[in-house]
């Protein structure tokens, strides 16, 4: 957040409007990961109700998706800004490495409940 | 600029609204359903219904905004439509937070 940009002006009048397929596609992109946080969210329920260990860890589990689907949700918000104000002065969309983050993160979570659920099927 | 473009990228994008919408509609009958008829715990999943509806209508409204403003050389942004959506999704985080925490 760099107190240099006019974070005064609506974006609207920010530099040049780019072509309007990029616009689109970026907004395409924010609904994309909005719809991630959602399903985050619903997962971050869903463990709360099924998966088979102590309620302290169910509860734990569930929040931080939950928790993860807020700061998803902002985020999203802040790269669609931050790609339209670039496209807008004509510079280079930067690179994030939250998709990558988020994305190990349910990778990791996904192998924990899977676990948990085996274990509680085994013993 | 190629006729009939418009018109491609503009479904594109109110069908993403719409999936949106529907993803929406479908956490909150999950959070509506976990409520267990508490009318308390229910707001924040009929709190999400009335926003996926929302969205939906705006989605539906999205496609000739977008063909209408390009053609008129107009920019699209839709600003104010992604700053509904985030508030409302935050929203409904906290509210699931707060709904999580009340069960047992």
């Amino acid at each position: 957040m760099s107190p240099a940009r006019a974070r005064k002006a609506p974006l609207q009048e920010v530099g040049e409007t780019p072509d309007y397929r990029f616009t689109l596609a970026n907004e395409r992109t924010f609904l994309a990961w909005v719809r991630t946080s959602l399903a985050l969210m619903a997962s971050g329920v869903a463990v709360v109700q099924f998966v088979p260990v102590l309620s302290v860890v169910r509860h734990v589990l569930g929040f931080v998706l939950v928790g993860l689907g807020g700061i998803v949700a902002t985020v999203a918000y802040a790269h669609w800004e931050r790609n339209e104000r670039a496209m807008r002065l004509g510079e280079q969309l930067t690179h994030s490495p939250v998709p990558r983050l988020v994305a190990a993160a349910l990778a990791l979570t996904a192998v924990g409940a899977l676990g948990m659920v085996v274990w509680d099927l085994v013993r | 600029m190629i006729p009939g473009d418009v018109g491609l990228a503009a479904e594109r994008t109110a069908m993403a609204w719409q999936r949106t919408g529907l993803a929406l509609a479908a956490v909150s009958a999950l959070l509506v359903r976990l409520a267990h008829r508490d009318l308390g715990l229910a707001v924040p999943g009929l709190a999400g219904f009335v926003l996926a509806l929302v969205l939906m209508a705006l989605g539906a409204r999205r496609y000739s905004s977008i063909v209408h403003r390009v053609q008129h050389d107009e920019s699209c942004l839709a600003h104010r439509l992604v700053a509904v959506l985030t508030v409302g999704t935050v929203t409904l985080v906290i509210g699931s937070l707060v709904l999580l925490a009340s069960l047992h």
